[in-house]
């Protein structure tokens, strides 16, 4: 099973330092990471820093694996890109890339597995310029999966989608994960999904880790004051699962 | 019952796509077909009104004809017929590029200013006798036009690969550019002697009447070299379009492919400009109407922007002679009048897939 860990990474945009002295215990394949901080805080860089889409200082170790950095795929945010392209036909294109222009049948029944283990199969061969936020995200999922990544960096896969689809997703990363020994992290935003899906959380914030660990001891009431500058408790629902609950703004 | 369901659901996602890109073949096959018979119409219509029986004899059985029909159709139709396929192709495939490096429906070698600079430097050696390179008199014009079709491209190219310039600053750059050698080029035309003027605003119309062998080899030349560089990077083109980030995320080398396709662009360009004048339209819609056509999966889109972009100017040199018997309007001209009430139609029935 995949594993990763960072020593001292850093990322410079020009002379600006975004990111600096990342470190991070050994990531292992078969679970999700939560990378959660507010707004501007690097949390996209960081994840083209690991997937090599940007340079800088130190250093991405990686083990067990089978591809090496290759298996690394960077999920980025949706930019509404409108390319006369049906959606198939963009996840074909996430998996034909560096390849020949020739199309096996064993490609395609990958993408007709990935669409439909996402239910987005309906969406096959809608334009891309016709599908919802959410249904765009679906379709970035997928494209990111069809290339059977070992460790999978997605940059808020779930802001646009519904609260249905939000469950849903994690909860089918989460499957993944397990079953294929990936190694997904998770920029999110949503605490109370970073709590009851992820099993280690890393805190960023003005481009540096200010805590990483299992969630529930990163997540407290302390860490929300001092990132987020909120009031807020860290309880048990009634179900036993602990939720945070926001008082006030500081 | 669900898994079966999904399995079937998936089997047809594969049915589908094959449909779909068998009917695109097809498109493309009915797309050479129009061009040839586009180019056999442009050779068969001329000033001289030969049957279409000699025509015939004259292309398959030269020995067995007069010099002159011969000469009629193999030195003069034949060359012009060939250049609107080439010089069409060329800047349909420059213009689906650009189009596509730079993420804007409005990128076309005429928008980015590559035209307007192609027109000053032949203005140049028209009006004030200018060479910009040292060569001899009869290829001053061309030559001109050509130096200065790069440098404008050279400077849309190394604007580009600067750091913090979007895509969106690019486009502004070269709408500047287009101003700017206007401009130039209006100065010019207000100092130019009146026999001067008339070959300047000739030239800026745009014609196929200077078409020469050496020409026609040399514009096919530079096709024949730029379209394998393209079709090797069909796949990275395509996801150029899905933005930086995403293409970036597929392992593409965003900066270097936007800069080799830039180059290639670039003289794909300005030779057929060079050439044969302005002609606005075809670098612009061509690739528009392959888009609406195929899709832009760049195995289908890229051979569709060469085909249409061939057809669409073949079709207005076919019109060109057909408008005032006896006389050959300037294509530059015709090839807006004929394009765009189809283009008009096309957006209109195709809404959803366009840009």
């Amino acid at each position: 099973m995949v594993s990763l860990a960072l020593e001292k990474v850093g990322a410079n945009y020009g002379r600006r330092v975004v990111l600096s002295d990342v470190d991070t215990g050994v990531l292992r394949g078969g679970g999700l990471t939560a990378v959660i901080g507010p707004n501007a805080a690097g949390k996209s860089t960081l994840f083209k820093r690991i997937a090599g889409l940007t340079s800088g200082p130190g250093t991405v170790h990686l083990a067990d694996t089978a591809k090496g950095p290759q298996g690394i795929c960077y999920m980025p945010q949706d930019t509404g890109a409108n390319a006369v392209l049906t959606v198939y036909e963009s996840v074909l294109l996430s998996a034909k890339q560096g390849s020949s222009w020739k199309v096996k049948d064993a490609e395609l029944a990958e993408i007709d597995r990935v669409l439909s283990e996402l239910r987005i199969a309906d969406l096959a061969f809608r334009g891309l310029g016709e599908l919802s936020g959410g249904q765009r995200q679906l379709v970035s999922i997928a494209q990111a999966l069809v290339r059977k990544p070992e460790v999978l960096l997605m940059d808020e896969p779930t802001s646009a989608l519904d609260l249905f689809r939000q469950i849903e997703v994690l909860g089918f990363m989460k499957r993944l994960s397990a079953e294929a020994g990936m190694a997904v992290l998770i920029a999110l935003h949503d605490l109370n999904h970073a709590l009851r899906y992820c099993d280690d959380t890393i805190v960023i914030s003005g481009g540096s880790v200010l805590a990483s660990g299992p969630t529930q001891e990163v997540i407290t009431a302390a860490m929300l004051r001092s990132v987020y500058r909120v009031e807020a408790r860290v309880e048990a629902c009634s179900m036993g699962r602990p939720v945070v609950i926001v008082d006030e703004s500081l | 019952m669900v898994a079966m369901a999904d399995a079937l659901a998936g089997a047809e996602g594969r049915g589908r796509y094959r449909a779909l890109v068998l009917r695109r073949l097809v498109l493309i096959f009915c797309l050479v077909a129009a061009l040839f018979a586009s180019v056999a119409v442009d050779m068969a219509l001329g000033p001289a009104n030969y049957p279409l029986s000699d025509v015939l004899t004259a292309l398959f059985r030269a020995e067995t004809v007069s010099d002159q029909l011969r000469v009629v159709i193999w030195d003069i139709r034949m060359p012009i017929a060939l250049m609107a396929v080439t010089v069409g192709a060329s800047l349909s495939v420059a213009g689906a590029q650009m189009q596509t490096i730079l993420a804007n429906p409005l990128a076309s070698p005429f928008t980015l200013g590559i035209s307007a600079a192609a027109s000053f430097g032949a203005a140049l050696g028209l009006v004030a006798g200018v060479a910009i390179f040292p060569v001899a008199v009869q290829y001053m014009v061309p030559i001109n036009a050509f130096l200065m079709a790069m440098l404008a491209a050279l400077f849309i190219h190394f604007a580009s690969t600067m750091r913090g310039v979007t895509v969106e600053t690019i486009v502004l750059l070269g709408i500047a550019l287009v101003f700017t050698f206007n401009a130039a080029l209006s100065l010019l035309e207000y100092l130019a002697s009146e026999q001067a003027l008339a070959a300047v605003v000739f030239w800026t119309m745009g014609s196929l009447t200077k078409a020469t062998w050496p020409k026609v080899w040399i514009t096919g030349a530079v096709l024949v070299f730029a379209l394998p560089l393209f079709a090797r990077h069909a796949w990275a083109l395509t996801a150029l379009r899905l933005g930086d980030d995403k293409a970036a995320s597929f392992g593409i080398n965003v900066r270097r492919l936007r800069l080799e396709a830039m180059m290639t662009v670039s003289l794909l360009a300005a030779i057929p400009v060079s050439f044969v004048g302005t002609i606005g339209f075809v670098g612009l819609v061509g690739p528009h109407i392959a888009r609406m056509l195929v899709g832009e999966d760049q195995r289908f889109f890229l051979p569709a922007s060469v085909l249409c972009g061939a057809l669409l100017l073949s079709v207005t040199s076919v019109v060109s002679k057909m408008l005032i018997p006896g006389a050959v309007l300037p294509i530059g001209v015709i090839t807006a009048l004929v394009g765009v009430p189809f283009f008009f139609v096309l957006i209109f029935t195709n809404r959803r897939r366009a840009w």
